[in-house]
């Protein structure tokens, strides 16, 4: 780590060498945890595009001598593997469009909130004085009000929509970025390769841009697969208090509420939407704990290598 | 420690100062907040009369003022649905949800300290990563859905607490343990990070080469510099629980400030749901400082920060 300073990298453009590539995929592959999360989550990509193009109409096809029709069977045909819910449409279809729901919220509020919060914190952090100290301080309060109070507040003066899902969940996840994206610049904001690059005569747009922000991109990126499972539940639990969407839309969130009240006589049409939840959520947490691991292969988590390396063979 | 105490309690008045002008220009959103102030169906002269009662037709800037002034003597207006004062709407859910947030606090960090310095000591190794998977597990599983399979488990099917209410204290275990997953993931992580961290440090190698046993080490000389990280991210989960307390008041039907919150929700009673705004951000900052003061009395060097 001391080498940094002596040699300071004259742009923050890292390129990853031939041996830091096959390294990180040695890293991918060594882990079939991580494996089996970037296929679920790839395929519930894939599902959320194709779904509403493919099975929009049988999914919300109503049947109702098939309500509540047991899962596991597959005399209805593979539709019906997860059962029917309350008025008899197949849940395995409204999964798969719930997916699209989802996704499309999960990706744009994370994309909102972390370009706004990376650009944010890192003009703050870079500037400081008062401009960081009142964005900060905004950021407090947004902190201090828990976060789904806010959402059901804004939700509330505003309709419930996917649109406004997407906008109150990406506004009220910036400042988890500011804070990141502040942190990091004022503490790189101080390294010799800066300073160089100032005596050099760059400007403040470049030193932001070309300098300090390729060195916090990591961070951001890691930062916001993690906010990916974040925002998927925060969106489940304001769809689920029947606030976030209203019907034809549907997430999963609004079909564990659709069958909470017949926990008793048909546990599966809640129980299935949120396995698939938890499925989602825990898979972006793994992949965002791998990268950690990848970036900073010192820290101690799950994917990091173990301290008895066997450096002996070429990698 | 007196400045320190004072600052603190400054950059928190500061802070509930904020949440009172966020709650303000959150009504003003949609530029007509006599909308939000009356169910839909009200006739144009109930809207007029309200409107003037209240000053809405006056320039933003007094309102402002007016809101304000009003707010400093807690004045938040009547509750459209029940004759009370909103204050008082919000305020009697109040007891319940220190209740539930003090016993799932106490829980978390129980079970997290114990988790955590196990993973801490058997780094690396299979109980390790267990515990770690099943931390980022538990971050994972949403509030209500977690509430409802244990209802279905531990009510329905096993029948050994009840589905709802807050009469006994079997009816607390579950909402517990609801509010208290997610800061257990999160606490047991800081606790592994912090343990080894300060496992792999001169003083705790030192007292390893004094001979002292391996349990003593991790109880007397670690964990208590290990406290530190753990207090500190203790504070950011109060604000959290909130989050866990209104899906507890849905699912449960539990008592708290989650049931005057979504009570106002669906009624549409507005000044209601800014008195809870307030009444939950002042009990974060109070909580907050509280964390603030037992991380000064752990930690001494903070006082001369």
């Amino acid at each position: 780590m001391k080498g940094e300073d002596v040699m300071p990298q004259s742009s923050g453009q890292q390129r990853l060498s031939w041996f830091q590539r096959s390294e990180r995929w040695q890293m991918f592959t060594a882990s079939p945890m991580v494996v089996a999360s970037a296929v679920w989550l790839a395929f519930i990509v894939l599902v959320a595009v194709l779904a509403p193009a493919l099975v929009a109409e049988r999914a919300n096809f109503q049947n109702l001598s098939l309500r509540f029709f047991p899962p596991f069977q597959i005399e209805q045909g593979i539709e019906f593997i997860l059962g029917g819910d309350s008025l008899g449409r197949p849940i395995l279809l409204q999964l798969a469009m719930g997916a699209q729901t989802s996704m499309i919220i999960a990706f744009f509020a994370v994309g909102i909130s972390s370009l706004i919060g990376y650009a944010i914190g890192l003009v703050a952090g870079y500037f400081g004085g008062w401009v960081d100290n009142s964005l900060l301080r905004i950021a407090d309060i947004l902190h201090t009000v828990p976060s789904m109070l806010l959402a059901l507040v804004v939700l509330f003066i505003l309709e419930p929509s996917i649109f406004n899902v997407i906008i109150v969940l990406g506004i009220t996840r910036i400042p988890v970025y500011l804070r990141t994206a502040r942190a990091q610049t004022v503490e790189i904001r101080e390294r010799t390769f800066v300073e160089v690059a100032r005596s050099m005569g760059a400007s403040h747009w470049r030193i932001m841009t070309r300098e300090i922000a390729p060195l916090v991109f990591p961070t951001i990126r890691t930062l916001a697969v993690l906010e990916v499972a974040m925002v998927i539940l925060a969106a489940a639990s304001l769809t689920f208090l029947g606030i976030g969407l209203q019907r034809p839309d549907v997430d999963w969130g609004m079909m564990v509420a659709d069958g909470k009240t017949y926990l008793k006589t048909a546990w599966f049409v809640a129980v299935f939407p949120g396995v698939v939840i938890v499925l989602t959520a825990l898979s972006a947490s793994i992949l965002s704990n791998w990268l950690r691991a990848v970036e900073d292969p010192t820290q101690n988590i799950l994917f990091a290598r173990k301290p008895k390396p066997s450096r002996g063979k070429a990698p | 420690m007196l400045a320190f105490i004072r600052g603190r309690l400054l950059s928190g008045l500061l802070t509930i100062f904020g949440v009172v002008v966020l709650v303000f220009f959150l009504a003003r959103l949609t530029g007509s907040p006599i909308d939000l102030f009356f169910p839909e169906g009200a006739t144009q002269a109930q809207l007029e009369s309200f409107s003037r009662a209240h000053g809405l037709d006056r320039p933003l800037l007094e309102q402002f003022w007016v809101f304000l002034s009003n707010a400093a003597r807690g004045d938040f207006g009547m509750s459209i649905w029940q004759q009370r004062p909103a204050l008082q709407a919000a305020l009697s859910e109040m007891p319940a949800t220190l209740m539930l947030t003090f016993l799932a606090m106490t829980v978390s960090v129980i079970i997290a300290v114990v988790l955590g310095t196990i993973a801490a000591a058997f780094r690396f190794r299979l109980v390790d990563r267990i515990i770690t998977i099943l931390t980022l597990a538990t971050g994972s599983i949403p509030h209500f859905w977690f509430a409802l399979v244990s209802i279905l488990v531990f009510a329905i099917i096993l029948r050994l607490v009840p589905t709802s209410g807050a009469g006994n204290w079997q009816s607390w275990i579950l909402p517990v343990a609801t509010v208290s997953l997610g800061p257990i993931g999160i606490l047991t992580q800081v606790t592994r990070g912090a343990m080894i961290e300060v496992l792999s440090s001169g003083f705790v190698r030192n007292a390893r080469a004094r001979g002292f046993g391996s349990t003593r080490i991790l109880y007397r000389h670690a964990l208590r510099n290990a406290a530190l990280p753990i207090i500190a991210v203790a504070g950011d989960i109060a604000a959290g629980m909130v989050n866990g307390a209104i899906i507890v008041s849905v699912v449960f039907a539990f008592p708290g400030i989650g049931k005057a919150i979504i009570g106002a929700v669906l009624a549409r009673d507005f000044p209601v749901l800014q008195a809870c705004i307030v009444v939950v951000g002042i009990a974060v900052v109070l909580l907050n400082l509280i964390i603030d003061l037992i991380y000064v009395v752990v930690d001494p060097r903070v006082r001369l920060s």
